[in-house]
């Protein structure tokens, strides 16, 4: 019995004797890797404007269905989310949203301090979601490539598109 | 039934008819062969090359690739579809048509129901390996209800073909050669057609979309949809309604065999948005207080009870709805009966009583065979009397289409040309009320030009179909074209004869067995001897016959999906939900009772009016008239198998209801009037009721007036774009429009409800 403590008391010693491992969080902020899975943002494209199209690929990947969103459609041709919510009291940050989007609008980022005490303030909507930046993808642009008008882009104006066909001519 | 002979698809052995469509075969088998062109309705054209398998015509002989949708089934022929070149091929063949495809999935609202998007995942292609750029195109304006956008065109020529070969519109078509052909219109325009809807469904990519779906998109797999029967006509499509969130998005045909099989009309499929109004009611409101359904049911339960007690039994009296269910309709004559009275009226007038009661009566006695919409489409021989098809039972016309596609003649008696009279291959414009006369001219086999016409036509055909308007309120007319369907109809050559009526559940309502005229109720309620009326979803105060009754009447009960000016008016209000999210039976103009189901969504009433009905039918002590309540007392039908119409279920085809009694004796026809007859126009979009407050039918809709034939205006000093102000003769004025296309001495009246939602009332909470 006796050996069995004096075992436990030279654990206890040798521990008494190491550099302390005690993290001064929040004093010192943690080193979170860059592909981390946290608080989700929606990024905007180089040109500034709001990356999302509302596709709603995001929302039916959802595993725990914490996305609910609502297309309009912008009298410039886009079409943009007009209402987009993340209850992030159920997110399990497994960040199949952002593996499903097309655009490159969701992505998550490495930020994990989003506790609260009120259970409603986990659900962010999309003014609390949306940034100006273009987080990991900088020059991505959906608008750019797809075939759809919008302002400033006429058909055959997209990336790779030859001029629009005249189907009055059968000239070759 | 063609021979049964025996195939090998795929290794395995299956018993098919001699001649089918391979193609459909396996379709049907539930084998996923990629395919484009075909359609089941409009039948193979070998266009895209997609379906290709190789094909032996026995298994000695060696097998090529051939299309499947262009080979018939032949005794012994081997089909590989999982053949490696066939798969290989396909493949490519998906490479091709994804050459010049945008990159527009996340955008495009096809997505999700794609068949571009199937076929690309089946076929395995992943990869655009060209880098040459793509084709482009400018979309065009097609009016409210469909948007273009050419750059996600194929080339399966489906479009055209439906547009064009099916429902016989001019305005759609292919144009340019080789890699460069352009599916739209000449220039941008409306398009014509009353069923164009009917390309977003028939596009296999994103071509084609709805654009009021558009404006509120969502995707399908985020719908919560029940199966449906259309509202909008007495034709009874079944559709899909899809809801999200407090709001029905979208409308989409549901396949029945025995009705509409893949396509609805345009009043139909953008007509639903009525459910949307911010009239819609989902408070009750007894005098001028809103409350809860279920208090305010307690109140109207108290008062009406109270009114039996002290005026008696006639006192109270209901108003019966043709767009309601037999349910519906039926627990209005449960409270009725539970406050001891019978007095029930379902119809605006007592001519448009008479017409519908005979015509459903004829029908239901099934002594003639009425014929389906699949049924129409063959006949050889289609005279349709008194009404305009297109306008008044859409889908009618549409089947017609078909009929006159397989060169059956088409002959119309009407007093205004439709769509449909271009296709005819003669009509006669004759006034309102002389239609009676020229059927039983054309029943007699005598006369000239027209009518001789008709007369040998219809003595040649083998499978001819008559088809009759009751919307005119014309009882005679009714009668007289049920006896030349007698007279044309042998044993060996059945005449087929079809009423069509104004409202969904207008051929229900007339085969109850009581039922009064709605100008006797009127009058009662006028001298005061009735002192209550329940009405059913109905805006009685906006009938002519009702109005003043229901403004004099002590105590108005009014159950209804949105606010009308009947609601405004009555004492108490209780709130239904809408057709869309409700349930019930109604029967279609065969005579055909359908189940229709409904979904209950957030911000709106929770009850529909059946169960409001029966409700109120409780809280009066009836339970034992509610368990005693049975369809075959209160509508004088069963079904032709014998089973009670209580016993049919959503989704399956639907059962023909038949009477026991025989028809009542048509009345004799009113002496020919020699001046001018009003006459009431209907148009596909605008005149009914409910489809009318949906915002694209409203801006599709022609503005209200009136209109008169050249010689007749000029024989009035009136002219074109005038204020017609006929007052005084016939109690109408309005803008003219002066129709070439009117019968002589017919004073056309356009029916537009497009108002007929009054803003919500005040409520003091
Ligand atoms: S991270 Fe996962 S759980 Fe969270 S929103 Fe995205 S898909 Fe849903
Ligand atoms: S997947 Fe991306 S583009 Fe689509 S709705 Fe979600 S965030 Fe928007
Ligand atoms: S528009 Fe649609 S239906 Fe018409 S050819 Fe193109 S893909 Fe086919
Ligand atoms: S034909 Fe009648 S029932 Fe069919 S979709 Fe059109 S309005 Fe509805
Ligand atoms: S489906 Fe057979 S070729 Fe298109």
């Amino acid at each position: 019995m006796i050996r069995e403590m004096l075992t436990g008391l030279k654990i206890t010693a040798r521990y008494m004797f190491r550099r302390p491992i005690t993290n001064f969080y929040p004093e010192e902020k943690p080193m979170i890797p860059p592909r981390w899975r946290g608080r989700i943002v929606l990024t905007s494209d180089p040109d500034g404007e709001e990356r999302c199209v509302a596709c709603y690929l995001c929302q039916a990947v959802c595993p725990v269905q914490c996305i609910d969103l609502q297309a309009e459609n912008r009298p410039d041709g886009r079409r943009v989310a007009k209402r987009f919510d993340i209850n992030f009291a159920r997110c399990i940050f497994c960040g199949f949203c952002e593996e499903a989007c097309p655009t490159y609008s969701i992505q998550l980022t490495p930020d994990f301090e989003m506790a609260t005490t009120v259970r409603t303030d986990l659900v962010y909507h999309k003014e609390d979601l949306q940034i100006s930046g273009t987080g990991k993808h900088p020059n991505y642009s959906f608008w750019q490539v797809s075939g759809v008008t919008i302002k400033d882009k006429e058909k055959g104006e997209a990336i790779n598109e030859a001029a629009p066909s005249n189907y009055r001519s059968n000239l070759p | 039934m063609a021979e049964k002979i025996k195939v090998t698809i795929d290794g395995t052995e299956h018993e098919v008819e001699a001649g089918e469509n391979i193609l459909q075969v396996c379709l049907d088998k539930g084998m996923l062969i990629p395919h484009f062109c075909y359609h089941e309705a409009m039948g193979p054209l070998g266009a895209c090359r997609l379906c290709a398998a190789n094909i032996a015509p026995a298994a000695d002989k060696p097998g090529r690739l051939e299309m499947t949708c262009m080979t018939r089934a032949s005794a012994g022929m081997v089909i590989n579809v999982n053949d490696e070149y066939a798969t290989k091929f396909r493949k490519s063949v998906i490479e091709d048509l994804m050459l010049n495809h945008p990159h527009d999935c996340p955008v495009c609202d096809e997505g999700g129901e794609c068949m571009l998007q199937d076929m690309t995942v089946i076929t395995e292609h992943q990869h655009r390996r060209t880098r040459f750029p793509k084709r482009t195109w400018k979309n065009q304006y097609l009016g409210p209800l469909v948007h273009h956008e050419m750059n996600r065109c194929i080339t399966c020529y489906r479009c055209v073909r439906y547009y064009g070969d099916y429902a016989l519109g001019s305005d759609l078509g292919a144009y340019g050669s080789r890699n460069r052909v352009y599916f739209g219109r000449l220039n941008d325009g409306v398009l014509e057609s009353e069923f164009s809807g009917n390309l977003i469904d028939v596009c296999p990519t994103g071509v084609f979309t709805n654009k009021r779906f558009r404006e509120v998109y969502t995707r399908p797999w985020d719908l919560q949809t029940a199966r449906s029967v259309c509202v909008s006509c007495s034709v009874g499509c079944n559709v899909l309604p899809g809801f999200r969130h407090t709001d029905l998005r979208r409308i989409k045909p549901a396949e029945n065999d025995a009705v509409n099989k893949y396509f609805m009309c345009d009043r139909g499929r953008y007509g639903g948005e009525f459910v949307n109004l911010p009239s819609r009611l989902s408070d009750a409101r007894v005098s001028g207080t809103s409350m809860m359904t279920e208090d305010g049911i307690d109140a109207v339960a108290a008062q009406l009870k109270d009114i039996a007690t002290k005026h008696g039994a006639g006192a109270i009296a209901g108003l019966g709805s043709q767009r309601a269910s037999l349910e519906a309709n039926a627990a209005l004559t449960a409270v009725l009966k539970a406050l001891g009275s019978d007095r029930v009226a379902c119809f605006g007038s007592q001519a448009d009583r008479e017409a519908a009661r005979l015509a459903a009566s004829i029908t239901a006695s099934r002594e003639l065979p009425t014929p389906s919409l699949p049924g129409l489409e063959k006949a050889d021989f289609v005279l349709s009397v008194g009404g305009d098809l297109t306008a008044e039972a859409p889908m009618l016309d549409l089947a017609i289409r078909q009929a006159v596609r397989q060169k059956a003649p088409l002959f119309i008696v009407s007093p205004r040309a439709g769509s449909l009279d271009k296709f005819a291959t003669a009509s006669l414009r004759t006034a309102p009320g002389t239609e009676a006369g020229i059927v039983k001219e054309i029943a007699a086999g005598g006369g000239k030009d027209f009518v001789a016409q008709v007369a040998t036509a219809l003595k040649s055909a083998k499978s001819p179909v008559i088809l009759c308007s009751t919307l005119h309120g014309d009882a005679a007319l009714v009668g007289a074209v049920y006896q030349l369907a007698k007279s044309a109809n042998t044993a060996d050559r059945p005449c087929g004869l079809a009423y069509y009526y104004k409202s969904a559940n207008t051929a229900g309502v007339a085969l109850a067995r009581k039922d009064e005229s709605p100008e006797a109720i009127a009058a009662d309620a006028k001298s005061g001897k009735i002192k209550a009326l329940v009405v059913l979803e109905r805006n009685a105060a906006a009938e002519p016959a009702l109005a003043e009754a229901i403004a004099q009447c002590e105590y108005v009960v009014a159950i209804d999906c949105y606010e009308n000016a009947t609601t405004n008016d009555a004492s108490a209000v209780l709130p239904c939900v809408a057709h869309y999210q409700s349930f019930g039976t109604i029967l279609n103009f065969e005579g055909r009772a359908q189940h229709f189901s409904g979904l209950n969504i957030p911000g709106s009433a929770t009850m529909a009016s059946s169960e409001v009905l029966l409700n109120i039918a409780e809280r009066l002590g009836a339970s034992e008239i509610i368990q005693g309540l049975d369809f075959h007392d209160v509508y004088d039908i069963t079904t032709e198998s014998g089973k009670a119409v209580d016993g049919i279920r959503t989704g399956d085809s639907g059962a023909l209801v038949k009477s026991d009694s025989k028809p009542t004796a048509p009345p004799s026809a009113k002496p020919a009037s020699t001046g001018m007859v009003a006459w009431h126009i209907h148009h596909t979009f605008g005149s009914e009721e409910l489809s009318a407050m949906s915002p694209p039918i409203a801006e599709l809709a022609p503005a209200a007036g009136l209109e008169l034939n050249p010689e007749d205006a000029k024989s009035r000093n009136l002219s074109d774009g005038q204020n017609a102000d006929l007052t005084k003769e016939f109690g109408v004025s309005g803008l003219l429009t002066v129709n070439a296309g009117l019968a002589k001495g017919t004073l056309g009246i356009r029916v537009i409800q497009t108002a007929v939602s009054a803003p919500r009332k005040e409520v003091t909470a």
